[in-house]
């Protein structure tokens, strides 16, 4: 057995272990099902909903909502981060502003967004993008105040452009900053979302917690969260393989 | 070919104060030639390179490129500043591209060229590396020859190899002596190790400090090709000295 699939087994078997143990205080009465939940039970309101297609459906509305928010928050976050730090007069005058607007906790917002956008997928997308703006915005920033300025006046020298510099040096230069930034962005647009179902709305993971956990169903509030687990890993997945080929040029191992 | 006329200037500190660097400085290169400025460390040699680059500008006097006044003009010189400079996300062969690539130069004109050069200073085989993956002599290899791949007329090196050990830096001074041999560049070399800059140049640049100008100017008459065991001739070690009396009583401190 390689090192590799021993790891794998022994996570296997560790999960398993916890799940009997679970069960097994369930069954000997040790914890209450009703408050607690139950692996089988827990399985069992999965399928009915993987049969049904709804645990599909609200997954889908959920991740919509975050991609929608995260896409938004990138792109603006990213542009406004350049815009300003290209123009140091602008990013003085707006500076307070941002802070201020940085330091209000957006989850005091967020029934403001479901007045002014609806109990529909707007207001969560809405959401999603004022917590991934921020974060995008700041990392983006700080990238371009640590760019090397021996590196852009290099490339001056050989006569490049404002257009060239912004290619071939500054955009590449950041992409690292622009990347930590997205990757804790993407956590937070499922955390918009969600919490935007939370405070109001008719479909997705979130909403389910919610009105299950209303309705004293533990099992489908487990249920919800597994599938809300597996989006997060499978998100997460997707990003990691994006960012090791944009920044396959960094060394890898960094002893610390 | 480049020409400076009582060239002032000075560097506001932390403090607010404004600091005179540079003082009625003048200094004329001369096409195809290889000279060097040494001084004292913090004298301005950088602020000076920067000025004749067009990257800093002087708060008075004047600087002539081949007669046109400097304005902010680029794309004449390759620059080598004392810091590691490539593009890390650049592997070696993109990084030694990016001046064509700048220049617009089709890549069937330079791509023989910078085979060329990348063979000339024994990079062959690294070309898909990225530079964090090289050592700092490679690294210093691919930064001269960048700076030699869009074909400048003008090289201006900043301490180039200032950090390297002594065996890379040998190696590193004769393959720039040899590059200038075949392409015929003006070479403007700032360093602070006057073997260094009597094994390479045509004529020595002594700057003083508090303020900087140009206090003394030395020909180096020595036949070229100048090998590595020219150092230990007598003639060299005597100008060697001469000018190093001259760079000690000029700074005061006899250290």
């Amino acid at each position: 057995m390689t090192l590799d699939q021993k790891i794998l087994w022994t996570r296997i078997s560790l999960i398993l272990f916890g799940l009997g143990m679970w069960e097994g205080f369930c069954v000997c009465g040790i914890i209450d099902p009703y408050f607690f939940g139950q692996p089988t039970s827990i399985c069992q309101d999965l399928w009915s909903m993987i049969i049904d297609g709804s645990i599909f459906f609200h997954t889908w509305i959920t991740l919509f909502e975050a991609m929608a928010g995260f896409f938004l928050g990138a792109v603006f976050g990213c542009v406004a981060a350049l815009i300003l730090g290209m123009s140091p007069f602008w990013a003085k005058v707006l500076d307070p502003l941002i802070m201020v607007v940085y330091g209000i906790p957006r989850i005091a917002l967020a029934p403001l967004f479901i007045l002014w956008f609806g109990l529909g997928l707007a207001s969560k997308i809405v959401f999603a993008f004022t917590l991934v703006f921020f974060l995008v915005f700041f990392n983006t920033f700080a990238g371009l105040k640590n760019m090397n300025q021996g590196m852009i006046n290099t490339i001056r020298v050989m006569g490049a452009g404002r257009r060239q510099i912004m290619h071939k040096v500054i955009l590449p230069g950041i992409s690292p900053w622009v990347m930590a930034g997205l990757k804790s962005g993407m956590g937070m647009s499922l955390l918009g979302a969600l919490v935007g179902e939370y405070i109001g709305g008719n479909a997705g993971l979130g909403w389910m917690i919610n009105s299950a956990a209303g309705l004293f169903e533990t099992n489908r509030v487990f249920s919800a969260i597994f599938a809300l687990a597996l989006l997060v890993m499978a998100t997460n997945a997707v990003f990691n393989k994006i960012e090791r080929r944009v920044l396959k040029w960094r060394p890898e191992n960094i002893n610390l | 070919m480049i020409q400076l006329d009582n060239i002032c200037f000075s560097h506001i500190a932390n403090d607010g104060t404004s600091v005179p660097t540079l003082q009625n400085l003048d200094m004329h290169i001369r096409e195809n030639e290889f000279v060097s400025i040494v001084g004292p460390s913090g004298c301005g040699k950088t602020t000076l390179l920067e000025i004749i680059l067009g990257l800093t500008r002087q708060d008075s006097g004047n600087v002539r490129i081949n007669g046109a006044t400097q304005n902010q003009t680029f794309g004449w010189a390759g620059y080598m500043s004392q810091s590691d400079t490539l593009l890390p996300w650049r592997t070696v062969l993109r990084n030694v591209q990016i001046g064509p690539e700048i220049k617009k130069i089709p890549k069937t004109e330079y791509e023989p060229r910078i085979n060329k050069l990348i063979q000339k200073v024994g990079l062959t085989g690294n070309e898909t590396r990225f530079p964090s993956e090289l050592s700092g002599g490679m690294k210093k290899r691919v930064d001269l020859i960048r700076t030699l791949a869009f074909n400048p007329e003008v090289l201006l090196l900043d301490e180039p190899f200032g950090a390297l050990d002594a065996q890379t830096r040998e190696n590193l001074q004769q393959d720039l002596l040899s590059l200038w041999r075949e392409e015929k560049k003006t070479i403007v070399f700032i360093t602070h190790d006057l073997v260094e800059a009597i094994m390479m140049s045509d004529r020595i640049f002594l700057m003083g400090s508090k303020p900087a100008g140009i206090k003394k100017i030395f020909d180096i008459q020595i036949p070229r090709p100048r090998q590595y065991h020219v150092q230990f001739e007598e003639s060299f070690i005597r100008l060697h000295k001469h000018i190093r009396q001259t760079f000690e009583s000029l700074s005061g401190n006899q250290s």
